[in-house]
């Protein structure tokens, strides 16, 4: 606990040491003319030596004088420390049956009712030491607190804690514990190697050393990934027991593409590649698609695949993403970082064919939104679907409304597993949240 | 042969006076196109790299001012640009990157590019993305007609422009060039002829033969509020800073260097 409190202290103290720091004053004197008035006054002299040139009315520059200003890229990654605090206070009500409406002739479902609240608080501390090395460490505190689902009193855990450095502007390094991501789709992650774990692992906190290597406007990355589930014994990990990956990105004007190979020892061997671009200047479409080996054989070949669109409709009131993707692997999960809507969790793939479609409609102005959220398996005949609303009545305070409901057979995946925290197939939540977010300083933000 | 010799000179009197009336306007449109290319050179840099830092305020009549601080990063032989938004801080990270017709946006809180429109205000400012890449006047756009005006204490040629193709941002221009061949203020159109735009270039930094505005003022025609009875204009005043043409290591105008910013 003392360790905490002198954390905790140390944090305050860096943030009062840079609260003081002011934005630099901004030029707004031409805003105060009018504008064809402008071109009577006199050239701004500050630049205009005595040799400028009456003739192009244009001030001089010393070019010698450039030679002693810090490179162009160091202007950027300037040292300096940002301080970012970030709250939440959470209070929810959920009452939910154990089946779905069409299912109550059949039987009488059991009828729960969840009361939540929850209190999070994150913070972080990003340092930018030189132009080549920045640091980034956050902590969060959350209440209440469960240690293997019996109730703990609060957490305190570790949030991201990396470092960045750059070698000679050509190469990237990234350094610690942090999530990556590859891949496009929101709904089925299924090229997001990187979250990909084996079967029966729970996964785990991320640790990884990313190489990131331009090459036009792309580039090649390199990865090592360990977490914390991958290893038979924390305290001695040896090297075959981490996740490789190696993923080219390709950015054409036309298209951005990636392709990507991930490799664990217990996992079978996926390639991935995903392609996204813009058509008709407005439709943001992409398709990704994914092979997996036996590694042992190189042999066996499954696919995946899908395409997908997102586009804003009726002048941006509503937004409108759907995908369709079909799944040839069997049983395979990934690990869902926890987002602030979702906790983390291990999810399944579910095979066959699947459909998504989200909608977010804005009628009126404001915070006021309207959303929904469809996930399909026709394969299995199951489904979910997730109407609702939210609103920001006031500055820091929001209200969401939903009402997620299972589609399908008792049997189908989403009938038995979905996001509510009893798996309930029908419920409502009714959750009202306190939030904000504080940042200070002059380093760089995340 | 009477008939010849009382024809053929009057045929060549009325040749010399065609050509006389045309004369002038043909090699006045030769000067226009000139100046328009001469416009464009002065403010390009393809031979060097280009940065600089540009502090744009947005004056919202009614609303109050904000204020956004980005680093640009030019390179006019490869038409690509980098631009990272430093303040304030709730954007902070951002970026652009401009890939020929492509314009990539990178958001760090999502941590995903996505592209996005030259044409698109940026930051949602009256400036537009297309601001900052190299002008390409002479390219875009093809002379309707030229006059000489006066702009305050400048010299001008008016020049009605008319754009040759769709990706231009604005399909009709009025641009007013100082007789140091530099731009000092253009209308911005509608292909309708709604005026859309108004930007003013007050005075320039020099360095060498190139030249870098140092103030420029957007005035909004569509946008703004009613004051005390009388519709007000939106502004906004872009002020540049430290100017450099250091060569930028090729790295800055990737992906990668966009993450890296502010990941």
């Amino acid at each position: 606990m003392r360790r905490v409190l002198t954390g905790l202290l140390f944090l305050v103290l860096l943030w009062v040491a840079v609260a003081g720091l002011n934005a630099q004053a901004s030029a707004t004197d031409l805003l105060e003319s009018d504008l064809d008035s402008l071109f009577d006054e006199p050239e701004d002299g500050r630049e205009d030596l005595s040799e400028g040139d009456q003739k192009t009315s244009a001030g001089r520059m010393d070019e010698s004088s450039d030679s002693d200003q810090t490179a162009p890229v160091s202007l950027i990654k300037k040292e300096g420390m940002t301080f970012t605090a970030s709250y939440s206070f959470s209070a929810g009500y959920s009452p939910g049956w154990s089946e779905s409406p069409w299912f109550w002739n059949s039987e009488s479902p059991d009828f729960t009712q969840l009361v939540a609240a929850k209190m999070k608080s994150s913070l972080s501390l990003n340092f930018q030491i030189s132009p080549s090395f920045r640091v980034f460490q956050s902590l969060s505190f959350s209440f209440p607190g469960y240690d293997s689902d019996l109730f703990s009193g609060f957490d305190l855990s570790m949030g991201d804690f990396f470092c960045d450095y750059t070698l000679q502007d050509s190469v990237y390094f990234r350094i610690g514990k942090h999530n990556v991501n590859w891949g496009i789709s929101r709904n089925y992650p299924y090229t997001n190697l990187p979250v990909r774990i084996p079967l029966g692992s729970s996964g785990g906190d991320a640790y990884a050393v990313k190489t990131d290597i331009p090459l036009g406007v792309g580039g090649f990355q390199l990865l090592v990934l360990a977490r914390t589930g991958f290893f038979e014994d924390i305290q001695s990990p040896r090297a075959e027991e981490a996740a490789y990956g190696l993923k080219y990105n390709l950015a054409l004007p036309l298209a951005d593409t990636d392709i990507g190979l991930f490799y664990h020892k217990d996992m079978r061997l996926r390639a991935m590649f995903s392609v996204k671009t813009t058509l008709w200047e407005k439709w943001e479409a992409y398709g990704e698609g994914l092979v997996s080996l036996d590694q042992d054989s190189l042999d066996d070949p499954v696919f995946a695949g899908g395409i997908g669109f997102f586009n804003d409709f009726l002048d941006g009131k509503l937004t409108v993403n759907g995908e369709y993707f079909f799944n040839g692997e069997r049983y395979t999960n990934y690990l869902q970082t926890e987002d602030g809507i979702f906790e983390e969790d291990v999810v399944p793939f579910i095979y066959g064919h699947n459909v998504a479609l989200n909608l977010i409609g804005r009628p009126f102005k404001g915070s006021f939104r309207l959303f929904a959220r469809w996930l399909h398996n026709f394969s299995e005949g199951s489904g979910q679907i997730v109407p609702g609303f939210s609103l920001r009545p006031f500055e820091n305070m929001s209200l969401n409304v939903a009402f997620p409901l299972a589609l399908g057979g008792r049997n189908g995946t989403y009938y038995s597993k979905n996001a509510d925290q009893l798996n309930r197939p029908f419920s409502a939540v009714i959750a009202l949240t306190f939030s904000g977010s504080y940042k200070t300083g002059d380093g760089p933000s995340k | 042969m009477t008939f010849l010799l009382t024809k053929t000179p009057k045929r060549v009197f009325f040749c010399m006076v065609f050509l006389a009336l045309l004369g002038p306007g043909i090699g006045a449109a030769e000067t226009d196109a000139e100046l328009l290319k001469q416009a464009d050179a002065l403010v390009s840099y393809p031979g060097t790299d280009f940065y600089a830092e540009y502090t744009l305020v947005l004056d919202k009549p009614g609303q109050g001012r904000t204020t956004t601080v980005a680093a640009v990063f030019r390179r006019d032989s490869r038409e690509t640009y980098v631009i990272i938004i430093l303040e304030p801080l709730a954007t902070k990270g951002q970026g652009y990157l401009k890939q020929r017709n492509t314009l990539w946006f990178y958001d760090p809180q999502s941590r995903r590019f996505n592209s996005t429109s030259s044409q698109d205000r940026f930051q949602n400012t009256n400036a537009r993305n297309s601001d900052f890449t190299r002008s390409n006047l002479a390219g875009d756009y093809k002379i309707i007609s030229g006059e000489d005006a006066v702009l305050g204490r400048f010299q001008c040629r008016l020049l009605t422009l008319e754009a040759v193709h769709d990706d231009v941002t604005y399909p009709r221009m009025k641009i007013w060039i100082s007789d140091d061949g530099l731009v000092r203020k253009s209308e911005d159109y509608s292909l309708s002829g709604q005026l859309l735009r108004t930007s003013a270039i007050p005075d320039y930094y020099q360095i060498g033969d190139k030249y870098i505005p140092k103030r420029i003022l957007f005035v909004d025609a569509l946008r703004g509020a009613m004051i005390d009875g009388k519709f007000v204009n939106e502004k906004t005043q872009i002020t540049i800073n430290n100017p450099s043409f250091e060569g930028i290591p090729n790295s800055v105008f990737s992906k990668t260097f966009l993450e890296s910013v502010n990941q």
